[in-house]
């Protein structure tokens, strides 16, 4: 079954979810499947091809507990983040156009984009994927990563194998090499700068998502 | 005299502007050199055996009789000489110790090391040993036996390369590698053999006697780029690691397919007649050959991991198992006649981290240094005998086959580097770019694993042509191809490898990334690269680590790496610029230590993704020699920390100036004073925090007035804070 799907005015996509190497898990393919048939009555005639899915529409909506579904997920460090971060701040649930929005960060970015003022960046140009990341640590969206958020992180992902203090210095330099004005956190800007050096699109796209 | 001042016309031909008092030292450097070195070269010359003894040896060297117990009692000797007693490793000594001192003497020779590679000044060195010992004893100098080449020398080499491997980059990578490796080498053998099949149908009067299959065979051995050189003169490049582990993996990897091919296009020359059923079986026999080596290289790393667990008693020979059990994968995987290369690599990089981890820091050491100083002996003797064996009276010379040779290995390879990235970029995220093609393709040098491979080659009437022709193609790209790739690799612009350690920040965000990619892999399902590696790192938790690691080494695991990483990274860590950032006065500074421990504890306790090791090359040696110097003071400080704390305490509540900065001074100055017990940098860095916010109070300490006092006191509060918290941490 093919499915098109209008990733934020870039163009469209159309993933063939039954032939590997994609394949959902269980209960988002079953979603997705719902949605699917609820939207093929009520369309336009368009090609085959071209038939859009129309976003906000009422459909099949996946809850935070199927995403815990995902056995590793659960074993993930930062399991809990990445599922808040398919999420609006507010929602309850996630619509599968949003979910396909997220994933569609993770597209490698293109090359040559011409890049017109007007067009809003594409979900997959490095700033955006970066904003991606930020958002994993600035829990509270507030723009900033602040000493007690990246504490967390560093919690989270360290574990029992150190010690308080040893966390404590870690977040110190962290902030201290990054924070250009001082103000005791990390903004946007300032996170972008730290990561300049590291090949963001290589690092946060996943291949066949092309 | 002639030979003393020719080197040093040399030299100044190289680098004219060394100032003429420079030049002078080199001229009488050189001299020397040669002196010390010129009783060795004779005594080579004249000690190797070459059959018949020549009378002149006898009043030079007053030696006995050949049967040295057969001596006549006519009257007792005060002084002997039985030199056959002796003269099997007493010749192994002398080689060994003539290629240590030409490495020792290219180091020692001013700017000769910057324009030419190494291999090319050791293999000029044996040109000239090769010719003195002809010119001496009018026959041929001894060559490289090709047993002794694959099983002494190869091994410490490719053992060396394979512990040092970087581990992510080279999994990263692996597809293309194999593609280039496989494919890439199946072309060139084929493209060069059937070429020089067309060259010699063309040339019948001269060169109708070489059959497809010896054009083929000669292809399958000259094919094949060289670990050895392509190490030593990749190491003085430094370009970016993606093409540095391409060029070296490929090296590493064609092994497998290279020994497969010669042995059969041997074997189809023995046998009457070939059937396309042989074909099919020499395709298989390249799958068996490589995936053979890589599980004789698994088990006995898994072995030399498990055997490691139990050395905590015998410290000592720690190392040694290292070694044999290398080096018997290897033997193993030869006497079943699959790829050794493929079987000493996989056994480096299993057992590494295993054996890193339950083996003392002394015994790391031990098998590091060691690791590099056999490769070094090794490298340099292999390139010496290419030297000497060329001086040879069998040579064979036909201007179409050499010249032609030498051109189809350089456009084969261009091609075949060319087709393979264009299909291989559609499938990579990171390109490969046309400059690191070209580097990629110049930089297929040729060494000693083709020349010991031409000698195994059944005798034949054009054999001495084939030797010739592989001598030619050797030195060719050794010289001029090793030569300019440097200056090309400059001109070119070719990315180079980044000199910046990452930050700590940097480290945090990667290891996060490297999370959320997996965990958004995992969403939807997709097994990546980030999943398997993801897997890989649970299994080796679970079950590896907790099998192969000792138990009172995991729980210090972290605390005891964390050390480590303190102590290596101090070296690195002293030379980097501190950052722009100025500490603001609530946070204290960051000791050097801290954040090496920080670095220590991301890459470790994170998903241990990236695991940066220390050197990398043989070049890079003298850095881990004095970061082991600086291992033992540390030690020896644990029981100075509260001395040290008693004298801050004291010295806290006196605030009057004069007293104050007197005190404060002498703190500064007995703190200086372990240092000068210690020889480390570690405390020496100490002081320089305390020296600078003493800055403004030690000029002025002739005349301290009242309103410095203030400053200071907050000085030293963070002095004391900062001391006493760093103890905390420590």
């Amino acid at each position: 079954m093919s499915v098109v799907l209008d990733l934020g005015g870039r163009g469209w996509s159309v993933w063939n979810i039954e032939t590997p190497p994609f394949k959902l898990s269980k209960q988002l393919q079953k979603a997705l499947e719902k949605e699917n048939s609820r939207q093929q009555d009520g369309l336009q005639e368009l090609q085959p091809e071209q038939r859009p899915k129309r976003p906000g529409a009422p459909a099949a909506n996946g809850m935070p507990e199927d995403f815990e579904a995902v056995l590793e997920l659960s074993e993930n460090p930062i399991g809990d983040r990445i599922v808040e971060a398919f999420f609006k701040p507010g929602q309850e649930t996630v619509d599968f156009p949003s979910f396909v929005r997220v994933l569609a960060h993770f597209r490698p970015t293109e090359k040559n984009r011409n890049r017109d003022k007007g067009q809003p960046d594409p979900a997959n140009s490095r700033t955006q994927k970066l904003k991606f990341a930020f958002r994993l640590y600035d829990r509270d969206r507030d723009g900033k990563i602040s000493r007690a958020e990246l504490l967390q992180v560093l919690r989270e992902m360290l574990g029992m194998q150190v010690t308080e203090e040893q966390l404590q210095s870690i977040a110190e330099r962290a902030i201290q090499e990054a924070d250009l004005d001082k103000d005791g956190a990390i903004s946007f800007d300032e996170f972008r700068k730290s990561l300049e050096k590291v090949n963001i699109d290589h690092k946060m796209s996943i291949r066949f998502l092309e | 005299m002639y030979m003393s001042c020719w080197p040093s016309l040399f030299l100044s031909d190289l680098c004219p502007t060394i100032s003429p008092l420079h030049g002078y030292r080199m001229a009488v450097l050189w001299p020397l050199y040669l002196l010390i070195s010129g009783p060795l070269w004779a005594c080579l010359a004249l000690t190797i055996p070459d059959g018949h003894p020549e009378a002149h040896h006898g009043p030079l060297f007053n030696t006995s009789p050949v049967s040295p117990s057969v001596d006549l009692p006519n009257a007792l000797r005060v002084f002997s000489l039985d030199y056959h007693h002796v003269q099997a490793p007493f010749e192994i000594v002398l080689w060994i110790m003539l290629a240590s001192l030409a490495k020792l003497g290219f180091h020692w020779s001013g700017r000769v090391p910057a324009v030419v590679p190494e291999s090319c000044v050791l293999i000029m060195v044996g040109l000239l040993v090769g010719g003195v010992i002809y010119g001496v004893r009018h026959s041929a100098p001894p060559t490289l036996s090709a047993d002794a080449f694959f099983l002494f020398l190869l091994p410490p080499i490719v053992l060396d390369a394979g512990y040092f491997l970087p581990g992510r980059l080279f999994f990263e990578n692996l597809g293309t590698i194999l593609l280039y490796a496989v494919l890439g080498t199946l072309w060139n053998v084929l493209g060069i053999g059937l070429c020089l099949y067309g060259v010699c149908l063309l040339a019948p009067s001269s060169l109708g006697d070489i059959s497809l299959l010896h054009c083929l065979l000669f292809g399958s051995l000259i094919a094949a780029v060289d670990p050895v050189a392509v190490l030593s003169v990749f190491q003085e490049m430094h370009v970016n690691e993606q093409l540095h582990i391409l060029v070296f993996g490929e090296s590493l990897l064609n092994d497998a397919v290279t020994v497969v091919l010669y042995k059969l296009f041997e074997s189809f020359l023995r046998l009457p007649s070939v059937t396309g059923l042989d074909v099919l079986v020499g395709g298989c026999r390249v799958v068996v050959v490589g995936l053979g080596g890589l599980f004789v290289g698994l088990f006995f790393g898994l072995l030399a991991a498990l055997t490691s667990r139990f050395t905590f008693r015998a410290q000592v020979i720690a190392p040694l198992f290292v070694f044999l059990y290398s080096y018997l994968s290897y033997l193993t995987s030869e006497m079943l006649h699959f790829s050794g290369i493929m079987a000493i690599v996989t056994c480096a990089v299993t057992m590494k981290q295993y054996v890193e981890a339950n083996v003392s820091e002394r015994s790391n050491t031990s098998i590091q240094y060691f690791l590099k100083m056999w490769s070094s002996v090794s490298e340099t003797l292999i390139f010496i005998f290419l030297g000497v064996s060329t001086i040879q009276d069998i040579h064979m010379w036909s201007w179409p086959f050499v010249c032609s040779t030498l051109l189809l290995c350089l456009v084969m390879r261009a091609t075949g580097v060319l087709l393979l990235t264009a299909v291989v970029n559609k499938l990579r995220r990171n390109a490969v770019t046309f400059r690191d093609q070209f580097i990629i393709a110049y930089g297929g040098l040729r060494g000693a694993i083709c020349f010991s491979l031409v000698f195994l080659i059944d005798d034949f009437p054009k054999k001495r042509l084939f030797i010739t022709t592989t001598i030619v193609v050797i030195l060719f790209t050794v010289f001029v191809q090793g030569m300019t790739i440097k200056p090309l690799v400059e001109l070119l612009d070719v990315k180079r490898k980044k000199r910046a350690l990452p930050t700590v920040s940097e480290e945090i965000h990667s290891r996060l990334l490297d999370h959320l990619l997996s965990g958004i892999e995992d969403v939807v399902g997709y097994w990546g690269q980030h999943y398997w590696k993801d897997r890989f790192e649970q299994f080796n938790k679970k079950y590896l680590r907790r099998f192969l690691i000792g138990e009172h080494h995991r729980a210090h695991s972290s605390i005891l790496r964390v050390y480590q990483e303190v102590e290596r990274r101090e070296q690195r860590g002293g030379d980097e610029a501190p950052p722009v950032v100025d500490p603001r006065p609530s946070s204290r500074p960051l000791l050097p230590e801290e954040i090496d421990s920080i670095r220590r504890i991301l890459s470790r306790n994170l998903h241990n993704f990236n695991n940066k090791t220390a050197a990398y090359s043989r070049h890079t040696l003298h850095q881990e020699v004095t970061a082991d110097k600086m291992r033992k003071p540390l030690h020896r400080h644990r029981s100075l920390p509260e001395r040290r704390v008693d004298n801050t305490i004291t010295l806290c509540p006196q605030q009057e100036d004069g007293e104050f900065a007197k005190s404060y001074k002498g703190r500064a100055r007995l703190s200086r004073s372990h240092t000068v017990c210690s020889a480390g940098p570690r405390w020496s860095k100490l002081p320089a925090p305390s020296v600078q916010a003493a800055q403004p109070v030690d000029p002025e300490a002739a005349a301290v007035c009242p309103q410095d006092a203030p400053p200071t006191e907050r000085a030293t509060k963070k002095q004391l804070s900062f001391i006493l918290e760093e103890e905390k941490l420590v």
